[in-house]
């Protein structure tokens, strides 16, 4: 007998002694197989919709003036008003406006005499 | 369209095999459970087979067997179908996974004496008995090859994988493949001879 003829007949053999599954080993892979599948077509999971909570006081305030920017606006506005009251300007424009105001009630005085006069002279 | 369950033997997966196995991939990643189960009936038997081989040990090669489906699964919807046989793919995997538990027991098969027992309708009781034995010895004069060369023989004469596939699953060229299989042969054919009358060869033909 050729050792080619030897090595064959080993290999038959072999052949006929191929390790055999279990038949509960190969369920087992099927159910793996299975879930494996159900993994991949399983839709992706939904997002749960976001919930805001209910706006604060504040919050209403805020944006019933404007939002952030009507609200910068507004303390601005406030802010040059202040500091006009606490240190008006007086050089620059050449008018001081509580020289006007004075001014313009002395004038209106002025205007009030100059009409009641007549009447004086008329009584005396 | 090979069914699965006629290549459960070991034989080795054609072209038309291998558009098959792409086929029934593509169908398994779209929820077909036929696909899945004809899919497992094919390919895990010849896995085991070579993990059983390849480990000496029911228990590992089981393990390498589930670990190396279970990887096909996860790429399922996205295999290409001209990249490789799903088959050889999974092969590959699974030598892998072989070397590294081989690896960390020190490089050798576990248990040696862990050939299966023969089918039932064996011809005779001796003729089965002499045929285990000649196995036993095939598997025993593998397992003293260097890793690499029992590997390539075990595919080449047991899994019945042509070169070029063997390339594949090896990562290597075909001529290495060419190399490890007649430097593996002639291995075992030298270790087997001594054990020619024990094993029945002098009474035969």
């Amino acid at each position: 007998m050729t050792d080619d003829a030897v090595f064959k007949a080993h290999l038959d053999a072999a052949r006929t002694e191929t390790p055999q599954m279990d038949a509960a080993f190969m369920d087992r892979l099927i159910s793996d197989a299975m879930a494996a599948q159900d993994a991949l077509i399983a839709p992706p999971p939904v997002a749960p919709p976001v919930t805001r909570p209910a706006p604060g006081i504040w919050q209403q305030i805020r944006e019933g003036l404007g939002g952030w920017p009507g609200l910068g606006g507004l303390v601005a506005a406030s802010l040059v008003g202040i500091w006009f009251g606490a240190a008006p300007p007086s050089a620059g424009i050449g008018i001081d406006p509580a020289a006007l105001v004075f001014g313009q009630v002395e004038t209106y005085d002025d205007l009030f005499q100059t009409v009641a006069m007549p009447a004086s002279f008329a009584e005396n | 369209m090979v069914d699965g369950a006629t290549r459960i033997s070991g034989a080795p997966p054609d072209r038309d095999g291998a558009q098959a196995e792409a086929a029934l991939l593509a169908a398994f990643a779209r929820g077909d459970r036929g696909a899945a189960v004809t899919l497992t009936q094919s390919i895990a038997p010849r896995i085991f087979a070579m993990a059983c081989r390849m480990l000496g040990d029911r228990s590992e090669a089981e393990d390498v067997t589930q670990e190396a489906l279970l990887r096909l699964w996860r790429i399922a919807p996205d295999w290409e179908p001209g990249r490789a046989q799903v088959s050889t793919w999974v092969y590959q995997v699974a030598l892998n996974l072989c070397r590294d538990r081989l690896r960390r027991h020190g490089g050798r098969a576990l248990d040696l004496d862990a050939v299966p027992e023969p089918p039932d309708e064996a011809p005779s009781a001796l003729a089965r008995m002499a045929g285990a034995d000649r196995a036993a010895a095939l598997q025993a004069a593998l397992d003293t090859l260097p890793e690499r060369q029992r590997q390539a023989v075990m595919l080449r004469h047991l899994e019945d994988l042509a070169n070029p596939e063997i390339a594949q699953i090896m990562e290597i060229s075909v001529e290495a493949v060419e190399s490890l299989t007649a430097r593996g042969k002639r291995a075992l054919v030298a270790a087997l001879k001594g054990r020619r009358a024990d094993l029945g060869f002098e009474d035969d033909e």
